[in-house]
């Protein structure tokens, strides 16, 4: 940044600055591309071994088998880049498909029932928000409590049992629980729309912008007087909102409300969130990355099928990728940040031949 | 131009400002200088709706104004430049110059429209960043800098500069002189926070001296002020040699006035400084 311009009006004493010309920065590398390379480098190798892998039958299903945490995990991103977290988006999962078939068990409209379970969703993060802001809490443990509230809502209002007396004929289980377009399912092209979405709001928008300055330094946004509260409160309710669309979907594909679904998941969509470049720290993240991460995780569990691992053993080997991914990822953009520093060191420098 | 009058501001049992009054006139640099505690953060946080107090009033071009917080004081023209770092580290440079509501077109925003619109402000302070660097990736003086385009760009018609200079190198510092006469040319009034006293005297058209929390120096004429009566009038008494209330930790060294502004006096502060004030940098 201190390179002068030729037509400073007050030269630097050295001197040596006042006539370097103007250069442009090529924009850097986006932080998606590690993680998608690996994504793509993980699928091949799989397919190496495993010739029917990467068959598209099995991808689609991977991917469709991905798209409820990978949804959660999307939201996520915003509550991360926040220096917060929505521990209840699991909870809130299983609340909302058993809202849902609850409801449409009840003479509702299914969706209208939809309808009611993402705004439900958008309401209860939207809570989680204006506690965590208002009470002054953190909201790990905000989160933390009502993600046991809602599966405990979810528990009682089912009874403990699955709600399975739907309409299967309905529209909403044929669209999107059933449904495909181009041969993908539609619960995929959802996935792909919210990313699409959420990476435009979050890289594009005010909001994300103040999602990530927030984020990056609290202090500065309190003092500049950016609408921390509100943002916070934004951020949870958009992170539940995506849990309650993953609800939806699965509502639709699985045709039942079961008030278990979702153990854990949450943890899950931390760690996508993470491994595909949302650090805890806040201040910045990726949509995409999220999604890349999730796609990861979900080619894992998968492969470990096709390479026979014993079922026992495939809650362990995932973690292992957690912890390989999570570990690298800091390696990584160690790596990256040495590179763009040079670089900016290079375009700082007088003296280097444009 | 902005006139606060009678401010008071307590802490705890603290006194931080007891009835303290400062006027800012369009088109002059006013310094406000003071020891540590004196009240000079206090004053200019009051000043640009950071804190508000618990008595007296402001005026903005004789209408009284009470600002709920920064952003309201910038949306009527008084924008502060911290002395902490108030940069986004993790955003890159463009989006750090409009933080509080980047141009949009369509509905998103528009980076070819942040840098038509940041061109001038860079240009003007003299400086061409990355614009696409996450801004944590400058040193600490260009992140300052950073910091002054921010505040620019929102056209304020008072800017507090505090500390400005504090982690600047003697280039920028004179770059920074330069551009505070400019914007001062323009009718800009600004407010000038600082411990080192020659870049006060170099730099500012009047002075105003604040010393446990009230006015010791109404904004006199920097021109009619040595640096040894700054000095007493901060401390309450005559500088004793070597232990000056302006030492800078550290920073730059050397006495010289980094630029003089056209027409106005060039001191020289090595001749003028008190042996041992702690004044230079």
């Amino acid at each position: 940044m201190s390179v002068p311009k030729p037509s400073a009006a007050a030269p630097p004493a050295n001197g040596d600055g006042g006539a370097a010309p103007r250069r442009r920065t090529r924009r850097p590398v986006p932080d998606e591309a590690g993680v998608v390379g690996v994504l793509i480098l993980l699928v091949l190798g799989v397919g190496l071994f495993q010739p029917d892998f990467l068959r598209t039958g099995n991808l689609l299903t991977t991917a469709h088998n991905s798209v409820y945490v990978g949804l959660m995990a999307l939201g996520m991103v915003f509550a991360l880049a926040m220096r917060e977290v929505d521990l209840s988006v699991g909870g809130m999962y299983a609340m909302g498909v058993v809202v849902g078939a609850l409801l449409i068990r009840d003479g509702w409209n299914t969706w209208l029932a939809a309808l009611a379970v993402l705004a439900l969703s958008a309401l209860v993060g939207a809570l989680n928000g204006a506690v965590t802001t208002y009470l002054r809490l953190p909201s790990f443990i905000v989160t933390l409590a009502t993600a046991m509230l809602l599966r405990g809502v979810g528990l009682a209002l089912a009874e403990g049992k699955q709600i399975t007396d739907l309409p299967q004929g309905d529209a909403l289980f044929r669209v999107l629980g059933g449904g495909e377009l181009l041969g993908v399912p539609d619960a995929v092209w959802v996935f792909v729309l919210a990313v699409v979405v959420l990476t435009v709001l979050f890289t594009r928008t005010r909001f994300g912008a103040r999602v990530r300055a927030i984020g990056s330094n609290p202090e500065a946004a309190e003092f500049g007087g950016l609408p921390v509260a509100r943002t916070r409160i934004a951020a949870l309710a958009l992170s539940g909102l995506m849990a309650g669309l993953a609800a939806v979907l699965a509502l639709a594909f699985f045709i039942a409300g079961d008030p278990t679904i979702g153990q854990g998941y949450e943890l899950t969509a931390i760690a996508a969130a993470i491994i595909g470049g949302t650090p805890l720290k806040g201040g910045t993240g990726s949509v995409l990355g999220a999604a890349a991460g999730t796609l990861i995780l979900g080619a894992v569990t998968a492969a470990l099928v096709f390479f026979e691992v014993p079922i026992n053993w495939t809650t362990f080997a995932t973690g292992g990728v957690i912890l390989v991914a999570v570990g690298a990822a800091p390696l990584l953009r160690r790596v990256r940040d040495v590179r763009d520093l040079r670089a900016v060191r290079d375009l700082r420098s007088p003296g280097r031949n444009p | 131009m902005l006139v606060a009058s009678g401010l008071v501001k307590h802490y705890g049992g603290v006194t931080a400002l007891d009835g303290v009054g400062i006027t800012l006139d369009a088109g002059e640099v006013h310094a406000l200088v003071g020891e540590n505690g004196a009240g000079k953060s206090t004053l200019v946080k009051i000043i640009s709706g950071v804190v508000r107090p618990e008595g007296g009033a402001i005026e903005l071009d004789g209408e009284p104004v009470r600002f709920a917080g920064a952003r309201q004081a910038a949306a009527q023209g008084v924008a502060i430049v911290s002395q902490e770092l108030m940069t986004y580290d993790d955003l890159t440079v463009l989006e750090n110059l409009f933080p509080y509501g980047a141009p949009r077109r369509r509905g998103l925003v528009s980076t070819r429209e942040m840098r038509r619109l940041a061109a001038p402000v860079l240009e003007e302070l003299g400086i061409d960043p990355p614009l696409h660097a996450r801004a944590g990736e400058l040193p600490l003086a260009d992140r300052q800098l950073l910091e002054i385009c921010r505040a620019l760009l929102l056209e304020p018609r008072v800017l507090i500069l505090d500390e400005p200079t504090s982690a600047l190198p003697r280039e920028a510092a004179a770059r920074l002189a330069g551009v505070t006469w400019r914007l001062a040319e323009r009718g800009l009034a600004v407010l000038y926070i600082s411990h080192f006293l020659e870049e006060v005297m170099r730099i500012a058209t009047r002075v105003t001296v604040l010393r446990d929390g009230r006015v010791v120096l109404p904004g006199a004429g920097a021109a009619d002020v040595s640096l040894d009566s700054l000095v007493t009038a901060m401390l309450g008494q005559p500088a004793a040699h070597g232990a000056g209330p302006a030492a800078a930790p550290g920073g730059r060294s050397g006495t010289e006035p980094a630029a003089a502004p056209p027409g106005r006096r060039s001191p020289s502060p090595a001749s003028r400084s008190p042996a041992g004030c702690g004044t230079s940098r």
